[in-house]
């Protein structure tokens, strides 16, 4: 399911945040910018992300939806730029953040710039946290690389749908490395969960309702004040 | 407690023998668990039928969500934790869960 309908099925969309922003080609790279025009044709998104404020179950909050068919979700500075603008609002708003997340790691044509993404979204989760703020992350298939290593796992509540691909390094990769053969199950989101890594794998099905209940639970001074 | 729903229900008043049967059983309850042998104790408290925390749970709480693992290694199956309402406040549930149905060992 792309990004668009997900919100759809889980929230009311009130509005949507810095929806301007547009990835350049900061480091020259061959054939960028012509793919980033393809899939801006292609999914009628701008970037990867959608972020905004919306209700869930009349509960407001502010969310960042991840589109994996945008350039494979990967993080240039634009899905940095707007993940970390989107907690900033939520935190001068005192809303809680919901983040739905699809990548496949940072995005290769900006090099060390998607990289810089991860330690600038942990640092305005850090302060939204440290306030206070309520974070809720749920990681969808496949969440890797970059993303996952850092605002996907940043929640204080992490979910993920069944059988999600959730990882940092690829299996490949750590078999040549470590000579050993992984097993089957390696880096699904219910091998994670075995290994204490998930609070919850939660089907989309049951999400609204879940998403609801933990939204009215941590409403300050209780449910009903 | 089927009698009590029977007596809202119907035009027939038990709520007499009600209260009569309400004292045998405290009268009862009292005498059972008054007298109790330290073993008969250690019995009641292995008893596989004795309620857990999540029965309690159950019992006690509105909306619970259970949480797990510790995000480094594993998940605990001998404790249970969550979220829930109390009434209308927001709490969180922390419990030791034995095991319902003791291993043929």
């Amino acid at each position: 399911m792309r990004g668009k309908e997900f919100i759809v099925c889980s929230m009311k969309t009130l509005e949507e945040w810095d929806q301007q922003l547009i990835s350049t080609n900061p480091l020259g790279f061959p054939d960028y910018i012509e793919k980033l025009e393809k899939d801006r044709v292609k999914t009628g998104l701008n970037e990867g992300v959608v972020t905004g404020k919306g209700l869930i179950d009349g509960q407001a909050t502010a969310f960042s939806v991840m589109d994996a068919s945008f350039r494979m979700g990967s993080m240039g500075s634009v899905i940095g730029e707007k993940i970390a603008r989107a907690v900033e609002h939520a935190r001068e708003q005192s809303l809680p953040f919901i983040i739905f997340t699809a990548s496949g790691g940072a995005r290769m044509q900006e090099g060390v710039l998607s990289l810089m993404q991860m330690s600038k979204t942990s640092v305005a989760i850090n302060r939204f946290s440290q306030e206070g703020g309520l974070m809720i992350s749920v990681m969808t298939h496949p969440t890797t690389g970059g993303v996952s290593a850092s605002f996907a796992s940043l929640g204080d509540y992490n979910f993920a749908e069944p059988g999600a691909l959730i990882g940092f390094a690829g299996r490949r990769i750590i078999e040549q490395t470590t000579r050993e053969k992984l097993p089957d199950d390696f880096q699904t989101a219910e091998f994670l969960f075995k290994h204490g890594q998930l609070d919850r794998v939660v089907h989309r099905h049951d999400l609204k309702p879940l998403l609801a209940t933990i939204l009215k639970m941590h409403q300050k001074g209780g449910a009903h004040q | 407690m089927k009698l009590k729903r029977f007596t809202k229900d119907s035009e027939i008043d038990l709520s007499d023998e009600i209260k009569t049967l309400e004292k045998r059983l405290a009268l009862l309850e009292e005498d059972v668990y008054g007298n109790l042998k330290p073993w008969d104790r250690v019995q009641m408290a292995r008893h596989p039928e004795r309620p857990t925390t999540l029965d309690y749970i159950q019992e006690i709480f509105t909306d619970f969500i259970e949480f797990h693992g510790d995000r480094y290694f594993g998940d605990d199956p001998a404790i249970v934790a969550g979220i829930a309402f109390y009434k209308d406040f927001p709490v969180t549930v922390i419990g030791h869960q034995r095991e319902k149905i003791r291993r043929k060992t």
